[in-house]
């Protein structure tokens, strides 16, 4: 027997509409105290965005290359121009120039704060459909004449801007994230499910196979499979394959989260109850256990998404996931591989930089969410 | 707890058969075997080789019979005589080529462990302890930053910076004379002192997810019945606080050691790549490229049972420390 | 009077208050308290009325954010000495040199205030060494005498067990033994014995009470159970809101109660023959929201607006240590503590008890054999290594309109039997069989072979009250989407017709339909459980199974409720399986009570019949453990030792026999089947003619609550 605390500081909502709040209202209030998880939402919006207009956000299409500047170093974005000669800010960037550095017998691109190429907003440049779409030309930033050299993260090997690279990276690597959390999400909830409801033989037989998959070291594993991936594959279905390996060690953890929720709830007196009402599995499943822990489930993917974004890039870095022409961090990184193109172009590991801010965001904002996604224990 | 042992010992036994089955499959998952590859780099290099030779050369390396076969006899072998095939690629003893690299992969694994553990164990206690004072904040955020750093990524930063601004490369887990050299106390010094970039490297994240579960763990003792019992006894704090919540809070986390240990192990595949070490990542990628099926069944193997022994003995250091398990 | 060098801890206008993101909580708001040396003091109150944050204060262990923001505790160890607890830094030397060796406390929740990870010996002589500098050897040696003490039968064996392989009686001795060891001067004790059966509950006492007058201890005690003030304290103070609101001899507040909340306190306890118990109405306010002038005006019966709510009162000094905080005592005053109308329908003959034969009425549901069995399974593959025997054999009948109670210690089986007549656990043998219009109709259900038609009914006739007021309402919903979903699913109701129905029945139960969108979360313990009723009311059922409705509210609410579920029986003329482990409840409930014991049923009667002449030594036992809240009542009590028996390996031959006062040798080889002894009075036990047993000893309802009559 419990004495229950018949006026806790939880229940003393009482203005009609804390009364009336259904769940998600309150999960947001309580999300919202949640300093850092409201910024990590807030970058994993952005870059959501960036998702969707990668190319009008990018200055360049991520092939375009140029022999003249490979390895341009980045150049600072001179935005708060005055031109009095027109009465108006116009923005520039400084031009390059070559230095021969004799010691090394190379050619080394410098920034040549003489040179000046004016910058707009809403620029024509490379064409392409927005939203795969609209057909447009227009850019969010770019140098009023296209030919000549914008590089505000600097240049690859080839020449090609490592800002519009990673840009376009951004919609690979967020989205093969999130497929592959929606695919681990889905076997995860499925066998999960299954684990939980039939419980006996079938849940043992399940918890065994999820044991030994995270019992092996995944790296080995995808590894492993990953160079399985003939090289004739086409990069969509390169793509699709690498979501596949990652998900086979993905949904292990979703399914264990799920089956524990489960087990759970269904002793709960409030499911009883449900059974006592006459209601049928399927609507004591959906009506009454799944809005349970929806919101546990959306922390739990959210906090899976950097893993698959980290999953990818390393694979990708090594060379067995995906592969150029593919463009994503982990392929960009790969031109960051030994010591040597480091040290001429450290700004090749700015797409790590990306790979941080975006792990860091979701980070914070499953961190939020997992606080939050209760909002009936204090 | 002999019991304990012993039933434990034998749930590894189907882990261990389907660790081998699963190993096996992997390595013929790719299209073609070994010698496919070889008669294609022979076309290339402009040599003909005929169907009869290709024949031989399946037959001289086993690769004629079943698949079944194939994995039966490799097992067998194994078991019978430790013998874990041929290195098609390096024309050696596989066992030739796994031990030494085993043996460095499993020290890199536990002093990044150990690292982890010295390091994440007193930030976490006063991180709860000081619960929203500015180290806690700190220690919070840069556990946040320490486990969104992919550790290639830790690994690259650090190689630039050391080379950038000490002018020296990092990497290797020997100095050049002593990679081929035969084991002495030379080497092994020389090994340390190389040892601490990949333990870094390998353990950022391991720490900084370690600092935050134990700030959380202990925050949820800190508040329990039993610690205000400790308390009204009047036991002094900083023994109180060892004595139950630390030791309560310590329970999840040896239960997760083997998920860390399985991390590193794993981590340690890719970390060794860029660093290039000489533990098994680097050769383990390299066979897994060219089809050398023993090695590379080896190794995932090796591995995967070196995380399954991990977690062995993580759950008897759990029974060890919680006397519900024993008496379950 | 005491005089100063008798006091041992003097508390003066304490307040400790947390700071909230909903406002300053103040738990406790200038509380004056003496403790003598050698007495024990009751604390009483509702649940978060700041009894245990009082307790708390004097050893500085209050949960974060709490804080002592004024007053002082002066403990004197000796005559000579004084210091002010309040005023020494909490984690200070000081300080814990008097934890736990001048003063001492046991919790309520045996079970998680001693760590799982160490020896009980371990944790005992540990208080031991850190007072004292003694060797291990000694401290064992004091330890086990400290158990021993206790009532341990072999407390060389406990020193090296672990906390979660006790029982919970056993566990609270362990924790009773570790604040005695170092012979303390005062024992906190905030609700040890709330968390226990009632048997269990009454050893303790017994113990405590043996205990304190051995050692010259002086006890605080935390209860919200006048039960239990009567039987162990000499001094009550009576607490509400943070404050002490009456205060006096047990005799002194117990008989003759002056303060209106202590009085409907006292009134509000369920007992035997009475009808209409009188509540308090509404519940404890929130801390936030406390209400101005006297704590009390918003539910007492005698406030007079314009004064009570303006006027804080101060607190009143009547006569030899006898204290009221009511503006009713100030001397001159308009106030007039008369009784209120409500109380004549306390005799209202139409809810009166009622001890009918039952066998007049027809029988609605009768079960015959039944046995409901739970499989033990271990290791890898699963395998039933045997049985747990929940229910074992048990057959009764339920009779149209009664309310038939069933009582016995947790784990006996009484849970399993409520959902397996609810069709939750399918039984493993036996039969179920319900009558829907009464046996005579003929129309049989078993709930093992329904027909298709009969599966829509069955649930629908047959509903169930749960215990938890929390868990058993999902906070995702609506009220409306609550009560509605039988009638929705069911196709009984759809959309405005679901909408009036809902509010109709929420108006039934004493909830305001205006409340129909609000979520669970914004209701407190007693709504909820209105709402819970409502639901199993809502397809008009013909049989409700109530497992313990009433055990998580607090007195007040638990008196509402019982009303409630009253009103509802005639009106509606329902029939209850009312599930309770509490026997005031029970008699004063029920028309017929069955008693279980390790899944049988060992007596069933007519409930005056039962709780005056019990014949199964087990029944005797409960009745003998039950409190009675007047002091004068000190029946003799039967020592019930050991815990139930395991169901999964019950005792042979009568499964009472290890604990049984009369067994015999037949008692340990042949079961006593459960016959009738006289028509309506079934027995289960070889001697039941034999026997001459206690009934139980006068309860409430002949303790004429004499409140003085002055103002
Ligand atoms: N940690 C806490 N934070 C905020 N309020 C608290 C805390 N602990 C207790 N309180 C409040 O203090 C009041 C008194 O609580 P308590 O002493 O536990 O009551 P009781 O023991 O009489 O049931 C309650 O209103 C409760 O909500
Ligand atoms: S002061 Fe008024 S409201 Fe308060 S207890 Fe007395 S009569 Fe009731
Ligand atoms: S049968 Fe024997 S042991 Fe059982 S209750 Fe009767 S006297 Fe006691
Ligand atoms: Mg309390």
């Amino acid at each position: 027997m419990q004495i229950h605390n018949s006026s806790t500081a939880g229940e003393a909502i009482d203005s009609a509409e804390g009364a009336r709040a259904g769940q998600w209202w309150l999960v947001w209030r309580k999300f919202r105290r949640h300093r850092l998880a409201m910024i990590g939402g807030f970058f994993t919006v952005v870059l959501y965005l960036v998702v969707f207009f990668a190319e009008f956000l990018a200055p360049f299409s991520p092939d375009r290359y140029s022999a003249e500047y490979t390895y341009a170093p980045p150049q600072s974005l001179h935005l708060l121009h005055w031109d009095s000669s027109q009465g108006w800010f116009s923005p520039y960037v400084n031009g390059y120039k070559i230095e021969v550095n004799y010691e090394q017998g190379r050619r080394l691109f410098v920034v040549d704060p003489e040179k000046r190429h004016p910058v707009g907003f809403w620029v024509q440049g490379d064409s392409y459909r927005l939203l795969g779409v609209w057909q447009t030309d227009l850019h969010l930033i770019g140098p009023l004449d296209p030919a000549a050299p914008m590089y505000l993260l600097g240049a690859d090997r080839l020449g090609r801007d490592v800002l519009s690279r990673t840009i376009y990276g951004t919609r690979v690597s967020m989205s093969i994230g999130l497929v592959g959390v929606g695919l681990s999400l889905f076997l995860g909830i499925l066998l999960g499910g299954l684990s939980g409801y039939f419980a006996g033989w079938t849940d043992n037989l399940i918890q065994r196979v999820i044991e030994f998959l995270q019992s092996i070291p995944s790296i080995p594993l995808w590894i492993g499979l990953a160079v399985a991936i003939p090289a004739e594959v086409p990069p969509v279905q390169v793509y699709f394959l690498i979501t596949v390996i990652l998900s086979v060690v993905g949904w292990t953890g979703l399914a264990r989260v799920v089956r524990g929720r489960f087990f759970a709830l269904r002793t709960e007196d409030f499911v009883k109850a449900a059974r006592l009402d006459g209601c049928s599995t399927l609507r004591i499943l959906f009506r009454h256990m799944v809005p349970s822990f929806m919101s546990h489930i959306i922390a739990v993917v959210t906090l899976a998404i950097p893993g698959m974004i980290l999953a990818e890039t390393s694979l990708s870095f090594l060379g067995i996931g995906l592969r150029p022409p593919t463009v994503s961090w982990g392929v960009l990184l790969q031109e960051a591989q030994n010591i040597r193109s480091i040290s001429t172009a450290p700004w090749l590991l700015l797409p790590g930089l990306a790979v941080v801010i975006a792990v860091l965001a979701l980070n914070f904002l499953g961190d939020g969410l997992r606080d939050a996604a209760d909002p009936y224990t204090v | 707890m002999v019991r304990y042992i012993v039933k434990r010992l034998l749930l590894m036994v189907p882990t261990l058969v389907a660790i081998s089955i699963v190993s096996f499959t992997i390595i013929n998952l790719p299209p073609g075997d070994f010698v496919d590859r070889i008669v294609a780099q022979r076309l290339t290099a402009g040599e003909a080789v005929t169907a009869q030779e290709a024949a031989d050369l399946r037959a001289f390396y086993g690769l004629d019979r079943s698949v079944g076969e194939q994995y039966v006899v490799w097992v067998s072998n194994i078991f019978v005589r430790g013998d874990f095939g041929r290195s098609f690629r390096w024309d050696l003893p596989v066992r030739d080529l796994v031990w030494e690299r085993m043996a460095l992969t499993l020290l890199l694994s536990v002093s990044s462990l150990l690292f982890i553990w010295v390091v994440a164990i007193p930030i976490g206690i006063f991180s709860a302890v000081r619960r929203y004072s500015l180290g806690d904040y700190i220690a919070t955020f840069l556990g946040f930053v320490g486990v969104s750093i992919p550790n290639f990524l830790l690994a690259l930063v650090l190689m630039f910076i050391s080379f950038r601004y000490f002018g020296q490369s990092v990497g290797g887990l020997f100095s050049p004379q002593y990679i081929n050299a035969p084991w002495s106390l030379a080497k092994i010094l020389d090994l340390l002192g190389h040892l601490w970039i990949p333990m870094i490297v390998l353990g950022t994240a391991g720490t900084a997810s370690l600092v935050r579960t134990l700030r959380a763990n202990l925050l949820d003792e800190l508040s329990r019945p039993y610690v205000t019992t400790a308390r009204t006894k009047g036991l002094p704090e900083s023994w109180l606080i060892v004595k139950y919540p630390l030791r309560h809070a310590l329970n999840p986390f040896v239960s997760d050691l083997n998920g860390i240990f399985v991390d590193l192990v794993s981590g340690s595949t890719i970390v060794a790549v860029v660093l290039s070490l000489q533990t098994t990542g680097p050769l383990l990628l390299d066979a897994l490229r060219s089809e050398d099926m023993f090695l590379a069944g080896s190794f995932i193997m090796l591995m995967s049972m070196l995380a399954v022994v991990g977690t062995l003995f993580s759950d008897i250091l759990l029974a060890w420390l919680d006397p519900r398990i024993r008496y379950r | 009077m005491v005089t100063s060098a008798d006091t041992l801890l003097d508390i003066r206008n304490l307040h400790v208050q947390f700071p909230t993101d909903h406002g300053v909580v103040k738990a406790v708001d200038g509380v004056d308290l003496m403790i003598a040396r050698g007495r024990t003091v009751c604390v009483v109150g509702e649940s978060g009325c700041g009894k245990s944050v009082t307790a708390r204060a004097i050893l500085q262990v209050i949960d974060a954010p709490g804080r002592i923001t004024a007053g002082s505790l002066f403990f004197s160890a000796s005559p000579e000495t004084r210091v002010d607890l309040a005023a020494l830094p909490p984690r200070g030397r000081q300080l814990r040199s008097i934890r736990g060796r001048e003063i001492a406390m046991i919790y309520q929740e045996p079970m998680s205030s001693l760590s799982p990870l160490y020896t009980i010996g371990n944790q005992i002589s540990e208080a031991i060494r850190w007072h004292s500098p003694v060797s291990q050897q000694e401290a064992r040696q004091r330890t086990i005498a400290a158990l021993e003490q206790v009532g341990i039968p072999q407390p060389q064996e406990l020193f090296d067990r672990y906390p979660f392989t006790l029982s919970g009686g056993m566990r609270q001795r362990a924790m009773i033994a570790m604040a005695l060891v170092c012979s303390p001067k005062l024992l906190i004790a905030d609700e040890p014995t709330t968390a226990l059966d009632v048997t269990t509950q009454a050893n303790i006492l017994d113990l405590l009470r043996k205990l304190q007058a051995e050692l010259q201890m002086s006890l605080l005690w935390i209860t919200h159970d006048l039960g239990v003030v009567a039987e162990i304290a000499h001094e009550v103070a009576v607490m509400y809101l943070g404050k002490i609101v009456e205060q006096g001899t047990v005799e002194q507040v117990l008989h003759s109660p002056n303060h209106p909340y202590t009085r409907a306190l006292l009134r509000s306890i369920p007992r035997r023959g009475a009808g209409r118990l009188a509540a308090i109405r509404g519940n404890v306010p929130s801390p936030q929201q406390r209400p101005g002038g006297c704590l009390f005006h918003t539910r007492c019966d005698f406030a007079s607006t314009g004064l009570c709510d303006r006027v804080e009162p101060a607190m009143i000094q009547l006569e030899d240590g006898h204290s009221v905080r009511c503006l009713a005592y100030v001397p001159h005053s308009p106030l007039r503590l008369e009784q209120p109308p409500a109380e004549a329908a306390a005799t209202d003959p139409h809810l009166a008890f009622s001890d009918l034969p039952a066998e007049g009425r027809p029988v609605l549901l009768a079960v015959e054999q039944l046995k409901v069995h739970f499989p033990i399974q271990r290791g890898f593959f699963n395998r039933t290594t045997g049985h747990v025997r929940a229910v074992d054999g048990v057959s009764f009948q339920i009779y149209a309109g009664e309310t038939l109670g069933l009582v016995g210690e947790s784990g006996c089986g009484k849970t399993t039997l409520g959902h397996t007549l609810m069709r939750l656990y399918a039984p493993t043998a036996g039969e179920i069989r319900y009558y829907p219009r009464g046996k005579a109709d003929g129309d049989t259900m078993n709930p093992a072979h329904l027909n298709k038609r009969q599966r829509k009914q069955y649930p629908r006739e047959l509903r169930m009250i749960f215990q938890d007021p929390y868990g058993s309402l999902n906070p995702r919903l609506s009220i409306l989407e609550i009560i509605g979903e039988v009638l929705k699913v069911n196709n009984l109701a759809q959309g405005r017709e679901l909408e009036r129905r809902v509010r109709e029945l929420m108006a039934k139960v004493g909830l305001s339909p205006d409340y129909l969108h609000r979520y669970p979360h914004a209701f407190s313990g007693g709504q909820r459980q209105r709402i819970g009723i409502a639901r199993a009311l809502a397809p008009r059922p013909a049989l409700i199974v109530a497992d313990e409705p009433v055990s998580a509210l607090d007195v007040s609410v638990q008196a509402q409720i019982l009303n409630l579920l009253k009103e509802l029986q005639s009106e509606f003329s329902l029939t209850y399986l009312f599930i309770s482990h509490d026997l005031n409840v029970v008699s004063h409930i029920s028309d017929r009570v069955m008693v279980m014991y390790v899944g049988r049923i060992v007596e069933l009667a007519p409930t005056q019949t039962l709780f005056q002449r019990p014949q199964h030594p087990y029944t005797e036992a409960l009745l003998s453990a039950v409190l009675s809240p007047d002091p004068s009542v000190r029946p003799p009590r039967i020592q019930l030792e050991g815990g139930v028996a395991d169901p999964a390996n019950p005792p042979a031959g009568c499964a009472f026999h290890p604990r049984c006062r009369y067994a015999q040798d037949r008692c340990r080889h042949e079961t006593p089947a459960l016959r009738p002894v006289t028509s309506v009075h079934w027995v289960a036990c070889h001697f039941a003619e034999e026997l001459t047993l206690h009934p139980m000893a006068l309860a409430v309802s002949t303790l004429q609550t004499q409140e003085s009559d002055r103002p």
